[in-house]
């Protein structure tokens, strides 16, 4: 009958998107540790969660983690994570779903401090530790170590680098927020008008988010510029954000002539940075965050070694030092030469 | 029109004709009059609206009325107007589209990829985008009018397919490093005009003629306001059905195509939440969601209208949280005054 | 209002053993366990008016979208003039000439009435842009304004939308778009159900006119004394199956009502021994 045929033919193409949706489940669960090793507590698998995919950023803390776990060997990182940051409760269940898996340890970064608290104390109550990378829990259990940047600090600086690419004189200048609400949003707008303060010559005349969209950053930059024409500075406070801020800041032809300090370091980023339009890069290492994460939780899994927080740093990137060597390994890691010393 | 074959005049009728036309004829001019302007309504509360924003803020804001920032308002509405205009024909159907936001995310990064990687130009990647927007529309009409899944669970199905393939193309990172003539589409100028507004003016002008004036847009009104009234009029309504989805997936790949273009790169997380303006634009545009109704002058009317209250609230630097309160305010109001006139048409003797 | 029986002609065809102009034999129709049609036949011929008539759930309305092709039967056939035919479609039974005006009306209601009037049918403008499927909406105003007026349907304005007409003139519209159109049979399933007096007494008129110019009409009707005035036979259905046949002459209401109830049947006892 043609109803049948029609039918099937639906559920064909349900069928063969369904595929396409597993594949894409293969793909993202990349199981990248051997399982080679000798190790008397026998392999281990850490799930490690960023606060979503889709930005270079949290790629670069993915290489962190599978090189930490191919050092340890017969580790194997699980790697899952939702694809829009304000997908809280997409990554509460994400968790939830690893701490029934079984996982041996959990490494994440939350998307919402209050609101995955929770998630972190279920996995605690069934056996599964827990380290926060990037952004942590409020409240956060002791045994539960952070390894993150000093947002606030780094943001502080970034206020004292455009004061002083701006130098003397009465400025105005912009800030590029991206996701109001988040934590490390907060303490990055919170570390610059800190730092802002320092600096009674410049003001702050316009503060828009980005949402992390590269289109909307450009938008609100571009009005910015068209409400405040004598605009001398901006800090952009994340990747999308920079990128957009840049592509305002050409369209209305002044590039160099608006100074922008930015955060983060995708291709782009650099490339901008190197042409001049970037004065200056806040660089976090999201390398060592993925790589003290997986290599605090396998000694603790293996040794009993308690975790303890640190401080993942922060680099200033600017066209001077761009091509020394201690910069160039943060910007372009590899498992070779890991830029994890300290 | 076969009628002509019984051309007796029936006395009667003439009759009654000529005894209305004496005495209703003022009566026909009033109702005429209201006819003409009850399918403008819509237009003409939200063209109001518009114009009261924007001397409102010529007023609040000196750089407001500006060369400039009307170019750059311009720039800044033609991806939405572009996709309004896609969801505003699936509105008319009765049906709606959850997956434009993934759909736009997907052509993006394919067309910046076939770029960066195979050396296609901006014009080929473009096609090919389109073509990525039109193969989404396709097995979004094949499930609606082929399966019958309703549209809000097919689309929704879209959504997150559409999704997921961006972050398997794309290894969830975003496509860069493209040369200066990708940025064409969306940042380039014709004759002093942005031309992803010349781009938008010519899809809106051109869809706009397709519903008002062919047979095609006929059936998409008839199929919106009685899908079983178009069957039995002998109207193929699965196959238009899937050829209005078509149609519309295709503009949806052309404006992800002058989204990735405006910002030089392929963004995996384009778009999310897009899906809502899109509808917001449609609506306080006068389209209806129970189909049938919706006008594209509405839509683009409906979508400046959005851009203007977000550009406004930058260059007042009114905080994001209140400029969507403010988006908020006007869909119910917008639908609060559509409703009020048709409650007043349907009321009357 | 005129008495149209003992006025019209019969039309050619009529009683001279040509095959009936559109016949059902045997429908059944279900709807997952309801059984609305049992084995229904039908027959309507050239010129005549023949009134369907039955209880309420009779089958009426389902052997009316069977016989337009809105609803394909389950079994059973159906012919034009004498040779079977498949109605898997609305579109083949308007190949065949039949119009239908359905009980639940299936108008557009956002479209105007000239819209309605040539849905599926637009007039496309001559040469290229008509092949490009471009409208020639004046010719459509002036067609559907001329047949309206023709057919004494009064409506505000050919550019009205339905949806502002009342039920009477929504009605009288569809009616208007089946009589037009229609090259054989007219299938009008209760069509004066929601009419003033002066409006079905112009619908009965129009029906007349449409037996006049040769084609042939099926009329659904529950009121008695209007199926009596108009029509020339009259076929009953009861429980999905035709019961009873009459020449409307010969017939009273109280012989119909007796048909309908099932207390008077005049077809082949396999009918009568259903219940
Ligand atoms: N789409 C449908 N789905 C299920 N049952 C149906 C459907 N259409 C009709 N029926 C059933 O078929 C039977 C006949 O219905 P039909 O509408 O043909 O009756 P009718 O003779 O036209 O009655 P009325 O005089 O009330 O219009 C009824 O029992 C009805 O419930
Ligand atoms: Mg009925």
């Amino acid at each position: 009958m043609a109803i049948d045929s029609r039918t099937r033919s639906g559920l064909a193409v349900l069928a063969a998107l369904a595929a396409l949706t597993a594949g894409a489940c293969v793909e993202v669960r990349d199981d990248s540790g051997g399982g080679d090793g000798g190790t008397v507590d026998g392999p281990l698998e850490i799930a490690v969660v960023p606060k979503a995919v889709g930005h270079e950023f949290w790629s670069t803390v993915r290489a962190g983690a599978e090189c930490a776990a191919e050092l340890a060997g017969d580790v194997t990182v699980e790697w899952d994570g939702v694809s829009a940051e304000t997908d809280v409760e997409g990554q509460v269940n994400l968790i939830q779903n690893f701490v029934t898996q079984e996982v041996d340890g959990i490494v994440y970064a939350a998307t919402d401090a209050a609101a995955l608290a929770p998630a972190t104390q279920h996995a605690l109550d069934a056996g599964v530790p827990v380290a926060m990378i990037d952004s942590g829990t409020d409240p956060q259990p002791d045994e539960v170590p952070l390894y993150a940047t000093d947002n606030r600090a780094g943001a502080v600086e970034a206020a004292n680098l455009l004061a002083q690419a701006l130098g003397e004189g009465e400025h105005d200048v912009a800030l590029i927020e991206f996701q109001p609400g988040s934590q490390t949003n907060t303490e990055r707008v919170e570390g610059f008008t800190e730092g802002l303060a320092q600096h009674g010559n410049l003001n702050l005349v316009g503060q828009q988010p980005s949402h992390s969209d590269v289109n909307e950053a450009r938008r609100v930059t571009e009005d910015i510029l068209t409400a405040n024409p004598d605009l001398a500075g901006i800090f952009a406070a994340n990747e999308p954000s920079v990128l957009g801020a840049a592509q305002a800041v050409e369209a209305a032809g002044k590039s160099g002539e608006v100074v922008i300090i930015g955060w983060d370091a995708a291709p782009d980023e650099i490339a901008g940075l190197r042409d001049g339009q970037i004065a200056a890069l806040v660089v976090q290492n999201p390398f060592r965050m993925g790589f003290f994460g997986v290599q605090n939780m396998v000694e603790h899994l293996r040794e009993g070694t308690p975790m303890t927080s640190a401080d993942t740093g922060v680099t200033f990137v600017t066209r001077e030092n761009i091509d020394s060597e201690e910069v160039q390994a943060v910007l372009e890691p590899s498992c070779d030469n890991p830029p994890v010393g300290q | 029109m076969p009628v002509s074959r019984s051309p007796r005049p029936d006395p009667s009728a003439t009759a009654a004709t000529a005894v209305e036309s004496v005495t209703g004829a003022r009566d026909r001019f009033r109702e005429s009059l209201r006819e003409h302007l009850s399918s403008a309504v819509s237009e003409f509360t939200a063209a109001t609206a518009l114009i009261v924003l924007f001397v409102a803020l010529s007023l609040a804001s000196p750089h407001f009325l500006t060369a400039d920032n009307l170019f750059n308002i311009g720039s800044q509405t033609a991806v939405i107007a572009i996709i309004a205009v896609a969801q505003t024909m699936i509105i008319i159907t009765k049906g709606i589209d959850l997956s434009v936001g993934a759909v736009a995310a997907l052509a993006g990064v394919v067309g910046a990829i076939v770029v960066r990687d195979l050396g296609f130009t901006v014009w080929e990647a473009t096609a090919v985008a389109v073509g990525v927007g039109a193969s989404a529309g396709l097995v979004n009409g094949l499930l609606i009018a082929g399966a019958r899944l309703p549209p809000f669970i097919a689309t929704l199905g879209m959504m997150s397919a559409g999704r997921g393939l961006v972050f398997i193309i794309t290894g969830a990172v975003g496509v860069y490093s493209l040369p200066e003539s990708f940025q064409l589409l969306g940042n380039g100028e014709i004759a002093g005009v942005p031309f992803a507004v010349a781009v938008t003016a010519a899809v809106a002008l051109g869809s706009a003629f397709l519903l008002s004036q062919t047979r095609f847009g006929q059936y998409v009104y008839a199929m919106g306001s009685n899908m079983e009234a178009a069957r039995r009029s002998g109207i193929a309504v699965r196959r238009h059905l899937t050829a209005v989805y078509v149609l519309a997936g295709a503009l949806v790949g052309l404006g992800g195509m002058v989204a990735a273009s405006r910002v030089n790169s392929g963004q995996p997380n384009y778009g999310i939440g897009l899906e809502l303006d899109v509808i917001a634009a449609a609506v306080i545009g006068g389209a209806s969601l129970f189909g049938g109704q919706g006008r594209i002058a509405g839509t683009l009317i409906g979508a400046f209208l959005i851009a203007v209250v977000r550009n406004g609230s930058v260059l007042l630097d009114i905080s994001i949280h209140y400029q969507q309160v403010i988006v908020g305010l006007i869909i119910w109001a917008a639908v609060y005054f559509d409703q009020f006139r048709r409650r007043r048409l349907e009321a009357r003797g | 209002m005129s008495a149209g029986r003992g006025r019209t002609s019969r039309g050619p065809g009529r009683g001279d053993g040509a095959p009936p102009v559109l016949e059902a034999r045997g429908i059944v129709k279900r709807f997952g366990h309801v059984e609305a049609l049992r084995g229904a036949d039908f027959a309507v011929h050239r010129g005549e008016v023949v009134a369907l008539i039955g209880d309420n759930g009779a089958g009426k309305s389902t052997l009316i979208k069977v016989l337009s092709g809105a609803q394909p039967q389950d079994g059973g056939e159906i012919l034009v003039d004498g040779r079977p035919q498949r109605f898997g479609s609305p579109l083949d039974a308007r190949r065949a000439g039949v119009e239908t005006v359905y009980q639940d009306l299936a108008v557009a209601d956002d479209l105007s009435v000239a819209a309605n009037l040539y849905l599926g049918r637009e007039i496309r403008r001559r040469g290229l842009p008509g092949r490009l499927g471009l409208l020639d909406k004046r010719a459509m105003r002036r067609g559907a304004a001329a047949a309206l007026e023709q057919l004494g349907v009064r409506v505000p304005r050919v550019t009205t939308p339905i949806a502002m007409l009342s039920g009477g003139q929504r009605q009288s519209v569809a009616v208007a778009r089946a009589v037009v159109w229609a090259t054989s049979v007219v299938i009008l399933d209760e069509p004066t159900a929601a009419l003033g007096v002066v409006q079905t007494a112009r619908v009965l008129e129009v029906i007349e006119r449409a037996r006049d110019a040769g084609r042939s009409v099926v009329l659904v009707s529950h009121n008695m004394p209007q199926v009596l005035e108009v029509a020339d036979r009259v076929e009953v259905m009861r429980l999905g199956r035709r019961t009873a046949r009459f020449r409307a002459a010969d017939v009273t209401t109280d012989d119909l009502v007796a048909a309908m109830t099932g207390a008077l049947a005049t077809e082949p006892e396999d009918a009568a021994d259903l219940h």
